[in-house]
């Protein structure tokens, strides 16, 4: 119960909104500062990834025993040549930062493109139709729940015996459907309760039309809010699996792996498990940042204030 | 008569003079109350009506001081039994929160906290206002439940409010506010979400306690009806003003502003049923889009340019009556209680 | 309350066959199991003769009831490396993990809690920023590369632990802080956010309407119930804490069941593996279960239902 600024409200309450003109998504980017930074980072790792050999210096791959654990070029003793140092075997750490951003976001993006897929398809089956077949799908999601995502990756890596890119993409993305198979569950039961899903029942719309129409836009937004904080944990398995060394092999570069380089090097040379550590912490990050910044945008109850 | 009724009324509990409530939002400042200014006197029930949105709950809440963070509240005066509520510390606010005014809630269902025991909730507000044992605490909790009729009360004091019907958790409600015997009640729509047949046993039962507590109620209601029936004395709120002032007496014998009888007219009453409900056309302006002028004006079958022109003030027209309007002279003609 | 447990433990009972499947077709389809138990230049016929001598041509579904039997009555076979009982060797790694997991946990619910309440009450302050800062980090960061920042700040620089192995208590400190630091991150948004939904409740209004001081709003009224959610999220998280001490014990070589079969991955001792997993797998459903039970308890809402 202040009276201090009794008349500057009284007079804001008097005056009418103020006028705005950009759209909104990019107003509301703006303000929030950590879906910007997101926004960047995102930007950035992406460019990295999709131009990887203009912008790394090096072949990444290539071993200068020269030139081995070289400190980064803004230390003492760093060369500018490498700038974020070099490993055990002469590899510019930063090339190989560049190429690895490559397999996160190629195996992030892909895995969570077959999660969606198949979760989307058995949690519209187990919402939509129900019954017997509901009970055994989410039976079978809470067998998948008891099991740790990364153990149930890591023992099928090994049981295929091969770390290739596809291999990667398909397990990380099998043992990841049951979040969707759970979300689109329950968006589609309550949708079902929704008039114009019944009305189209009702009228005996074919199922396959009011899935397509009715459920499949509705559930969009929260899809892609969704897959988006899916990519980031998909990045984060894919870098464990790489890091216990069932994997990425090379040459194809991972920042699990080389983080898991560095961890022999950690007493003398911090850098080389260090840098490609925050190379995935930063990008991780980003992707949650524009994630957060993605449900906020498309939450309805949030389209007023915020 | 009015004379008499303005004679007969007693000493002020509460006097609100000239509150402002304002809510900051992304790119402007709202005011869902402006300059709301009345009376509250003691043993008598006044009622508070408009329809939702018209600032009568955040009215309330600025007296009691609980308004959500966002909103910043203004008045020249909130005085409750002789004190200022504005220059009252948080510490002697709170203090003065559920032994001198209490509140009720529209929702009985979400008003008591799920997972605690009706027992702890009712000796959770006598032992804080009041230095007692746990045991007569507990005492005086079973004392108040038979107070508010509660069958069973030793039982209902070990219950969990999921238990017990909507009735009977306004009927905990009620004993909790009155546990302290404050000196003035709010209740917020105490009976809006209340079956028929139980609204008329809260309503006679807050009576009632009222006379046996002596104190002062504050009813908000949507429900004219609800007025008609319990209050003393009535205030029409619209928009975030207050736009009539009356006796219920007076009020239902002769409603001066055209809200008021719009109000009434679209309240069934029973050898009207052939008769087509009147409505009041159009909806409540919206906090961020008032109109110019009285903020009736376009709602209203009245309006000429004055009233879309200037804001008009709320006038003692008669005596003990005010209105905002400046047409109530040549439209107070028919009066609706003679129906 | 009593059914709706019952309930519960019958529904373990699809689940449980449904990993034992899952774990089968990994280990006999995906994979070959014969792989590692004939030396590299074993010919086609001696893998043929062990193929018949292990019953792996028999049809699928009789392996299947066959290997459904074995784990019923708790054999699953020797473990190749060591030959010894696959179940023994993964039941001595237990208490191991459970230590680590458990201390990891315990100190996770107790950072969570108070920092998710506080920075509710204090939404947007400085210390919300601090603590939501943190705890979005914790989310982002793996917890090998925690472990490997936490190794190299106290075992490397400041040289006050020791940076792997097991034996002391010293020990336990920096994998069990990886863990909790994992666990913690997830739990505290969620604290948070309940404690801000359940502060717009209409039942706090009401403990604020008798006068209740706000300490006594958020720590009895608000607290109680944002508890019971926070219930079933801690044990949701147990999976990934589980997943997590996988690796977190193999980085700080702490001798428990993650890091073992870690190991036996890598060895292909895939005995070893099936009864790892469905010991998790048994764990984290118990653990659900406990889960449930105690929300039964704090919430009355159930018993009642």
């Amino acid at each position: 119960m202040k009276k201090n600024d009794k008349s500057s409200l009284a007079a804001a309450a008097a005056a009418g909104p103020k006028r705005h003109r950009a759209p909104r998504w990019l107003r509301m980017l703006w303000r929030s500062k950590t879906g910007l930074i997101g926004f960047v980072i995102v930007t950035v790792v992406l460019v990295f990834a999709v131009f990887a050999p203009w912008i790394a210096p090096y072949d990444p791959n290539a071993i200068n025993p020269v030139d081995m654990l070289k400190p980064p070029a803004f230390m003492e003793g760093g060369d500018m040549r490498y700038l974020l140092g070099t490993d055990n075997l002469g590899h510019d750490i930063f090339s190989r930062i560049v190429y690895g951003a490559r397999i996160s976001m190629l195996i992030g993006v892909c895995s969570v493109v077959v999660a969606g897929f198949i979760g989307t398809l058995f949690g519209l089956l187990a919402g939509y139709y129900g019954g017997i077949l509901d009970a055994i799908i989410m039976r079978i999601t809470d067998a998948f729940h008891a099991i740790p995502r990364t153990l149930l990756a890591l023992v099928a890596v090994s049981v295929v015996s091969g770390g290739s890119v596809t291999t990667l993409i398909v397990v990380i993305g099998i043992t990841g459907w049951i979040t969707y198979a759970r979300l689109i569950r329950s968006e589609v039961l309550s949708l079902k309760e929704r008039e114009f899903v019944k009305a189209a029942i009702t009228i005996g719309t074919p199922d396959r039309t009011i899935i397509l129409r009715h459920i499949l836009p509705n559930v969009f937004s929260s899809f892609i809010v969704v897959s988006t904080l899916a990519v980031a944990t998909s990045i984060l398995a894919e870098s464990s699996l790489s890091f216990l060394g069932l994997g990425i092999n090379p040459p194809n570069i991972s920042w699990g792996g080389m983080l898991s380089t560095g961890r022999n090097y950690l007493a003398t040379n911090w850098w080389v498990a260090t840098m490609p550590g925050i190379a995935l912490t930063l990008t991780v990050l980003g992707i949650m940042f524009l994630g957060n910044w993605l449900r906020d945008l498309l939450d309805p109850y949030n389209q007023g204030l915020q | 008569m009015e004379m008499q009724q303005q004679t007969q009324r007693k000493e002020v509990l509460l006097e609100v003079d000239h509150l402002n409530t304002y809510i900051k939002t992304e790119d402007r400042v709202l005011q869902p109350v402006r300059d709301v200014s009345f009376q509250v006197r003691k043993g008598e029930l006044l009622g508070i009506v408009g329809e939702s949105g018209c600032g009568k709950s955040m009215t309330s809440l600025s007296i009691m001081g609980l308004t959500p963070k966002n909103i910043t509240v203004q008045a020249n005066h909130l005085l409750l039994g002789g004190k200022e509520l504005t220059k009252l510390s948080r510490r002697e606010l709170r203090e003065m929160r559920g032994k001198e005014m209490a509140m009720i809630f529209q929702e009985p269902l979400t008003s008591l906290n799920p997972l605690f025991t009706i027992g702890y909730q009712l000796t959770e507000t006598i032992r804080l206002h009041n230095q007692v044992t746990k045991k007569q605490a507990w005492e005086r909790a079973v004392e108040m439940l038979k107070h508010v009729e509660i069958p069973r009360p030793e039982h209902v004091m070990k219950e969990y409010p999921n238990a017990l019907s909507g009735g009977m958790r306004q009927r905990v409600m009620i004993a909790i506010a009155l546990a302290n015997r404050p000196s003035l009640l709010i209740a917020d729509e105490p009976t809006t979400a209340l079956d028929v047949t139980i609204q008329a046993q809260i309503l006679y039962l807050m009576k009632q306690l009222m006379k046996q507590y002596d104190t002062a109620i504050m009813l908000i209601t949507h429900d004219l009806g609800v007025v008609a029936e319990v209050a003393d004395y009535v205030l029409v709120m619209y928009a975030g003003q207050v736009v009539e002032e009356a006796s219920v007496y007076d009020l239902f014998r002769r409603p001066l502003h055209p809200y008021t009888r719009g109000l009434m007219n679209s309240t069934i009453k029973v050898h009207q049923s052939e008769e087509k409900l009147d409505t009041i056309e159009g909806t409540v302006p919206s906090l961020a889009d008032m109109p110019a002028g009285c903020r009736f004006n376009p709602r209203c079958p009245f309006a000429t340019a004055a009233c879309r022109d200037k804001e008009p003030p709320l006038a003692e027209v008669l005596p003990g009556r005010k209105v905002r309007c400046i047409r109530w002279n040549e439209l107070g003609g028919e009066g609706h209680g003679e129906q | 309350m009593a059914r709706y447990l019952v309930k519960r433990v019958l529904q373990m009972i699809p689940v449980l066959l449904i990993i034992t499947l899952v774990v089968f077709l990994l280990v006999n389809v995906a994979g070959d199991p014969t792989v590692n138990m004939l030396p590299l230049d074993a010919t086609e016929a001696d893998r043929q003769a062990l193929r018949e001598a292990l019953g792996l041509n028999r049809p699928l579904y009789v392996q299947y009831l066959d290997f459904l039997g074995d784990a019923v009555t708790g054999n699953f076979g020797e473990s190749y490396r060591y030959n010894q009982p696959a179940v023994e060797l993964a039941l001595q790694r237990i208490p191991a993990s459970v230590q680590l997991a458990g201390t990891a946990l315990l100190l996770a619910i107790v950072l969570a809690i108070p920092l998710g309440i506080l920075s509710a009450m204090f939404a947007n302050s400085p210390l919300d920023l601090a603590v939501s800062g943190i705890s979005v980090l914790g989310r982002a960061m793996p917890n090998f590369w925690v472990g490997i920042l936490l190794i190299l700040l106290f075992a490397v620089e400041l040289n006050v632990l020791p940076v792997s192995g097991s034996g002391t208590p010293a020990h336990l400190v920096l994998p069990a802080v990886t863990l909790a630091i994992q666990a913690a991150s997830q739990i505290i948004p969620l604290i948070r956010s309940n404690m801000l939904a359940i502060m717009h409740e209409d039942y706090i209004r009401t403990a604020r309407s008798k006068g209740l001081r706000e300490a006594g709003v958020v720590c009895i009224h608000a607290f109680k119930n944002a508890l019971v959610p926070v219930v079933t999220v801690v044990a949701l998280e147990i999976p990934s804490l589980i997943g997590g001490s996988l690796i977190t014990e193999t980085v700080f070589a702490w001798p428990g069941l993650g890091q073992f079969l870690i190991q036996a991955i890598n060895n292909q001792d895939m005995s070893v593996v099936q009864v790892c997993i469905l010991l998790i797998a048994v764990i984290t459903l118990v653990a659900n279960l406990l889960a449930d039970i105690v929300y039964c308890l704090i919430d009355p809402r159930i018993r009642y239902s």
